[in-house]
């Protein structure tokens, strides 16, 4: 589904990718580890099109996403993102901001994601208003309302509790035993007991 | 209707608010100008173009404060076809009583009939009538002293213009005699469907020393007016800069306080063009509010300066609708060119922001 061949990244002089080379297979539940600065977020961010190589390239679905003039339309129906900070919109309820990813979908459809994330309850609240884990759900399930093949989380769990995380690891569990596609950056090494396959990233390079 | 902007306005509060008040601030100073510049000069037309058709000046004279023309050319212009009726004026100011500048205006016998009395009759020699607002000022008084002199107060008029409203009418050669002329201006009212260019050349005909033109054209070209009226563009201009800098510098500051929510919506795949349109829509919001707020504060601005004691009604702006037209125009370009950049900037957002780099 997604290959990276040759990916090499440089910020400014410094390299934070070194010729990286990866296949992801539709499905699959992926764990990218590493310490921090080891590359993995700046690896995941140039799978996920947030980031251009500076030299290599990647396909998805066999398309050069580098050189495709228009990316929006890729993120919107295709890839999903979980980044370590929830990042909603704090004057939007969870319900607005999940429908800002979907203007178009029926109100059924984002309380059905919302439902599947235990917080149905929680929709006509506002971020501040309810807990980090609650939060990070609703992240997720933006992240999901468009039904994306790929999802790409970036330290999804960094900023909440065991509890919470472990809740979160089971729902990536569940969206991959149904088919979807998981990428996920973290540093917590217990991610290799649920992920199907796990990298490690070292000074930028797989080992 | 899509709340969001509303949301997103209301978040920012302390900045909406002030976005907001220069908005406000620099529109009230656009239909102020654009008011008090178009009342000032709507009244000295109103005032030539009442039974005025065409008007003689001095020629060569860029004032019609400065103009002297002989009083005597009206018996000779009332001959010529078509023209039916021409009166002689002498504008001046001076003191009136305790009044520091008051207009005085010297008329032909004829030209009386232009101001409507509310009390009391036309003056004769040694009197005068006064414009309603003057009136109350002074109290009704029976004389009034102008230049030293004391004259008898026959009536009081009223015009609707607000430089006579706020003046002394009397007869031609008492004016003349505090103003040292014989008559500033002649106006001439002439049939429908004249011939205006024959006419102008046969009165031109009469004198070397004079000009004679239609009211309309005197009018459009008359320098008295294209300094008010390039002055008040001038302050408008400035208003607008500032206000174009003051919606400029606040939506920047929120653009860089909301690059996280611009950032999460260019990685869920929200086009540049929706995040433009999003920032445009909550300027314009913004716009409206500022514009109502404008048009309210100046309409009582305009209200309390033409009842102002002191002023005497000189300072009579009306927002017309082609005030309000060029002021809502010149918001809306105002929030359209104070947003651009901001929003251009805010559309660029690099979503890469969202994960720490070199993680």
């Amino acid at each position: 589904m997604i290959e990276a061949r040759h990916i090499t990244h440089r910020y400014e002089t410094d390299v934070a990718l070194s010729d990286v080379s990866l296949q992801i297979n539709p499905g699959e539940f992926l764990a990218v580890t590493g310490a921090s600065g080891s590359g993995k977020s700046t690896l995941l961010a140039i799978l996920s099109t947030l980031l251009k190589p500076t030299s290599g390239e990647v396909l998805f679905s066999g398309a050069n996403i580098s050189s495709m003039k228009n990316l929006d339309e890729l993120r919107r129906k295709d890839i999903g993102f979980i980044f370590q900070f929830h990042y909603l919109i704090n004057y939007l309820t969870l319900f607005e901001n999940i429908r800002l990813a979907c203007p178009n979908c029926p109100a059924t459809d984002i309380e059905s994601v919302l439902d599947s994330l235990d917080i149905l309850e929680l929709k006509n609240s506002y971020p501040n208003q309810v807990s980090g884990g609650q939060r990070q759900r609703g992240a997720i399930a933006r992240a999901l309302i468009n039904k994306p093949r790929v999802l790409f989380a970036d330290e999804p769990t960094g900023n909440l509790d065991s509890t919470n995380s472990s809740r979160v690891y089971e729902i990536f569990r569940k969206l991959c035993d149904t088919g979807s596609t998981l990428v996920l950056a973290t540093h917590d090494q217990r991610i290799s007991e649920i992920a199907d396959r796990t990298i490690e990233v070292e000074d930028g390079r797989i080992l | 209707m899509n709340s969001t902007p509303f949301k997103a306005l209301r978040h920012n509060l302390l900045k909406t608010g002030l976005i907001y008040t220069s908005l406000t601030v620099a529109i009230s100073a656009i239909f102020l100008i654009t008011a008090i510049s178009s009342g000032i000069i709507g009244m000295y037309s109103s005032m030539l173009k009442t039974e005025g058709d065409i008007i003689v000046t001095e020629k060569g004279i860029a004032d019609t404060f400065f103009s002297e023309v002989n009083p005597d050319l009206t018996h000779e212009i009332s001959l010529l076809p078509e023209v039916e009726s021409a009166s002689a004026l002498i504008f001046g100011a001076s003191p009136v009583e305790t009044i520091p500048i008051a207009g005085i205006y010297g008329v032909s016998d004829n030209r009386f009939s232009v101001y409507e009395l509310t009390q009391g009759e036309y003056p004769k020699q040694g009197q005068v009538l006064l414009g309603h607002t003057l009136a109350e000022t002074l109290e009704y008084p029976e004389s009034v002293k102008i230049s030293e002199i004391s004259f008898a107060v026959s009536g009081v008029f009223q015009s609707g213009i607000g430089f006579e409203d706020g003046g002394v009418v009397m007869p031609i050669e008492d004016a003349g005699e505090i103003f040292h002329k014989t008559a500033s201006i002649l106006l001439i009212r002439v049939a429908i469907d004249t011939n205006s260019d024959e006419l102008l050349r046969q009165i031109n005909a009469l004198d070397s020393e004079i000009e004679a033109s239609t009211t309309d054209a005197f009018v459009e070209n008359y320098n008295q007016f294209k300094i008010v009226s390039t002055s008040g563009r001038a302050i408008s201009a400035i208003a607008f800069l500032m206000g174009l800098l003051g919606i400029g510098s606040m939506m920047s500051m929120v653009v860089n306080d909301r690059r996280a929510e611009f950032g999460i919506m260019r990685a869920i795949g929200i086009s540049k063009a929706t995040i433009l349109q999003k920032l445009f829509t909550e300027a314009l919001i913004l716009t409206l509010a500022s514009f109502t707020s404008a048009w309210v504060i100046s309409e009582a601005v305009l209200y309390s300066l033409k009842n102002a004691e002191k002023l005497q009604g000189y300072i009579n702006g009306t927002i017309t609708t082609e005030v309000l037209c060029f002021a809502l125009f010149s918001a809306i370009g105002m929030a359209l060119l104070g947003s651009l950049l901001p929003a251009l900037h805010a559309s660029r957002t690099d979503p890469i922001l969202l994960i720490q780099k070199g993680t």
